[in-house]
């Protein structure tokens, strides 16, 4: 008996140590519990967002008008050619220059000759040009400004003056081409192709 | 005996839970019988951030806009992430825009009507400059009723060639911020 009451208290001691294990575990998980609570809650978050388009824009430089194209010949000492271009600023950026490069292909005397051979002159009218011809030659009806002062007809990145520039704007441009009356028998039969390339570069960065 | 002990430590383990859950929450609306975590908010303002148009390369794009905290309790803003809802040749990382951002502690002012802003108080770098797009971590702390004036600052590179012409972009500026951890 006293063995078997023996055996009765050491029961009863097994099953409170076990019941001590299982509050005790419970007590551990409820402090895990709480500790994964405190990891999981214990930051909440927010976000806001805001939007912005942005959009590039164009740098255009086109001729609507233009009457380069038209040749001459034949041509003595002396002699001038007037023709019409307009530039037109139709991009939505503004320029803040514009340069002249020519070329001759084919080339002969005509524009090799730097003294005696073609020269250049650029004029510009506020308004268009009136035109008659052929051959052509222009009046301006209103205010007239130099854009470029006379120049041996090949050169590379001349720089053009008193141009608008702007966005959406037009220059009315006249180009005298003058064969000079110095020119020597070498000059005569000559031949050349002039290509007449005009090149913006946009106005400089600024604030937006 | 041993029974109660085992529903007290259940009980306290929850209690202990739902405390947690709620410490750092309002309890909004809690005479109605409704429980509800909420915590503070981030707003940004402008949410339409001003449109930049025709814009070339070498430009500079400023733009300020307000952060700020609804509610109780601070925030720390931990990110921006800049994503692009129309993407173009614009947010290219290499010859694209690039961002930076600033902190004025006082509103930024333009001294003339071109969006160019100054601090004239103390100012932060938050965010050198570099690609637009990306996700990037700030560290910002907004207590209730603070505001952090910031400015954006976005370039397009000089070098950028005719390739970006006539490009548009809708960039989403996303701010996260959450709740400091005091514990």
């Amino acid at each position: 008996m006293g063995e078997v009451s023996g055996l009765a208290i050491d029961d009863n001691e097994s099953m409170r140590l076990s019941l001590h294990k299982v509050v005790v575990s419970i007590a551990i998980l409820g402090v895990a519990a709480a500790i994964a609570g405190l990891g999981t809650f214990a930051t909440f978050t927010s976000t806001t967002s805001a939007t912005h388009t942005i959009a590039s824009g164009t740098l255009t430089l086109t001729a609507p008008f233009s009457r380069l194209g038209t040749g001459a010949s034949p041509i003595a000492a002396g002699d001038t050619m007037q023709r019409a271009i307009d530039l037109s600023y139709s991009g939505s950026i503004s320029f803040s220059a514009v340069t002249l490069t020519t070329s001759a292909s084919p080339s002969s005397l005509l524009d090799t000759d730097t003294t005696d051979g073609l020269h250049i002159v650029i004029d510009k009218c506020s308004v268009a040009w009136t035109e008659s011809g052929p051959p052509y030659t222009y009046t301006c009806g209103g205010s007239t400004s130099s854009v470029l002062a006379s120049s041996a007809i090949i050169g590379s990145n001349v720089a053009l003056s008193n141009l608008t520039l702007t966005a959406g704007s037009l220059d009315h441009l006249r180009a005298t081409i003058t064969f000079p009356s110095t020119a020597g028998n070498t000059l005569q039969n000559q031949s050349s192709t002039l290509t007449y390339a005009f090149t913006g570069t946009q106005r400089a960065g600024q604030s937006q | 005996m041993a029974g109660k002990l085992v529903k007290s430590a259940v009980a306290v383990g929850c209690v202990a839970s739902f405390a947690v859950l709620l410490a750092p929450a309002d309890l909004a609306d809690a005479s109605a019988g409704r429980i509800q975590a909420e915590g503070p908010k981030l707003l940004v303002d402008p949410q339409n951030v001003l449109r930049a148009r025709a814009v070339a390369p070498g430009d500079r794009i400023e733009r300020t806009i307000v952060l700020r905290v609804r509610g109780r309790g601070e925030l720390r803003v931990v990110a921006l992430a800049v994503d692009a809802t129309q993407a173009s040749l614009l947010t290219d990382p290499r010859q694209g825009l690039r961002l930076s951002l600033e902190r004025c502690s006082r509103v930024w002012r333009s001294p003339t009507r071109a969006h160019s802003y100054r601090c004239r108080s103390t100012r932060t770098r938050l965010l050198a400059r570099g690609p637009v797009l990306g996700r990037r971590r700030l560290s910002l702390l907004l207590r209730p009723g603070e505001r952090a004036y910031l400015r954006l600052k976005l370039r397009l590179p000089a070098r950028a060639g005719n390739a970006l012409e006539h490009q548009t972009s809708t960039l989403v500026y996303q701010f996260t911020a959450a709740t400091p951890n005091e514990r």
